[in-house]
């Protein structure tokens, strides 16, 4: 054989180990569970702890206090105690979406999140929603809705963005109807 | 001076530094919400971060390893053969190596753009190869919440730099005319 061919020779048995090798090895070490190539130990533990999340029975989102109204500037300052359900650390960036009186489908204005607010797991923060009414709800509270202290309202766009992951949703809410006055 | 084949010396020498940095560096990222998930990809080295959290699949990682050791034998033959182009082995050396990072770079873009064909298909998730885009996923059995995740993707340099070394590596194939001594006629 000559030195040309044994390199030739050298060459494809080298690209045959430099393939089967690492490909064998791979498929031994998960003989037991071939499902483990594709999907390691560690995602599991991943998918496991944030179904192990939010089964809590302590409410996630708790008011604290009273309401803060000012009628002038049309806002209501609201606090929450927030209760992070999840095994992981986890920042909530904004809130914010519409108020619509579910009755009359009527714009009352709109929420947000005062302070992007980062919550350990587990952990409990405050957070401060600020709601702002447009100019036409307040008299609309008082044709409509005069008498009623709590108006069912409609969320509309809500959007939470937690983590960079936007969640929006639409949910029906009671809101305190500012003009009311007992 | 014996020749050497400049365009294999410098694939051959690209190709190892590749390796090294695509260690660290992948050739393409993909970054989910606020470095909620990403995913760093290249032929050598492909991880996930999930938050803190990291890991490897093993399939993947085993592909990376061949890959690995491809581009290795690759590089290093690509080095000898530049240096000593004109002996009876150096031709198989040549073809040995020279295409080995261009099928490099061909099967990764395909990888890629499988898995997001893939994604599109079975999940109907857009995923971008390239710059960012905003994607909504419909939540199982939830009819009001919908979620719209924000996805930022690129290639990083040591994939346009694997580019360069699979130029180099095919221009020395043929550059090899020139720096090649035509074997004597038997007498």
């Amino acid at each position: 054989m000559t030195r040309m061919n044994k390199v030739r020779l050298l060459l494809t048995i080298l690209t045959i180990v430099i393939v089967v090798v690492p490909l064998v090895g791979a498929l031994l070490a998960n003989q037991g569970n071939l499902m483990g190539l594709i999907i390691p130990p560690e995602a599991n533990d991943i998918i496991d702890t944030l179904s192990s999340g939010g089964s809590s029975d302590t409410p996630m989102l708790e008011p604290v206090g009273e309401p803060q109204y000012d009628l002038a500037a049309r806002t209501v300052t609201m606090t929450f105690d927030f209760t992070n359900p999840l095994p992981i650390d986890v920042t909530i960036n904004s809130m914010s979406g519409n108020v619509e009186c579910v009755a009359h489908g009527f714009l009352l204005g709109n929420v947000s999140l005062a302070n992007p607010v980062s919550v350990a797991k587990g952990e409990t923060k405050p957070l401060t929603l600020l709601g702002q009414w447009t100019q036409e709800a307040i008299p609309h509270f008082e044709t409509e809705h005069a008498g009623e202290e709590m108006v069912d309202a409609r969320l509309v766009g809500f959007t939470v963005d937690v983590q960079g992951l936007q969640i929006q949703m639409d949910q029906n809410i009671q809101v305190p109807n500012p003009t009311y006055t007992g | 001076m014996s020749k050497i084949n400049w365009f294999g010396l410098a694939g051959g020498i690209i190709t190892i530094i590749v390796v090294a940095v695509s260690m660290l560096i992948p050739w393409w990222q993909i970054t989910i919400g606020d470095n909620l998930l990403t995913a760093n990809a290249s032929p050598v080295n492909t991880n996930f971060n999930f938050l803190t959290t990291g890991f490897t699949v093993p399939l993947i990682w085993a592909l990376n390893v061949v890959a690995l050791l491809t581009l290795v034998a690759s590089g290093v033959s690509m080095l000898i053969y530049s240096v000593l182009p004109n002996k009876s082995y150096s031709k198989d050396l040549l073809n040995f190596g020279y295409k080995k990072p261009l099928f490099t770079v061909i099967f990764f873009i395909i990888g890629l753009v499988a898995v997001t064909l893939i994604l599109q298909a079975a999940l109907g998730i857009g995923v971008p190869l390239m710059g960012s885009t905003t994607t909504p996923f419909a939540v199982p059995f939830v009819t009001d919440v919908s979620i719209i995740v924000f996805m930022s993707a690129g290639f990083l340099w040591p994939f346009w730099l694997a580019i360069v070394a699979a130029g180099f590596c095919i221009a020395a194939r043929f550059y090899h005319r020139k720096v090649a001594v035509a074997p004597k006629p038997p007498q």
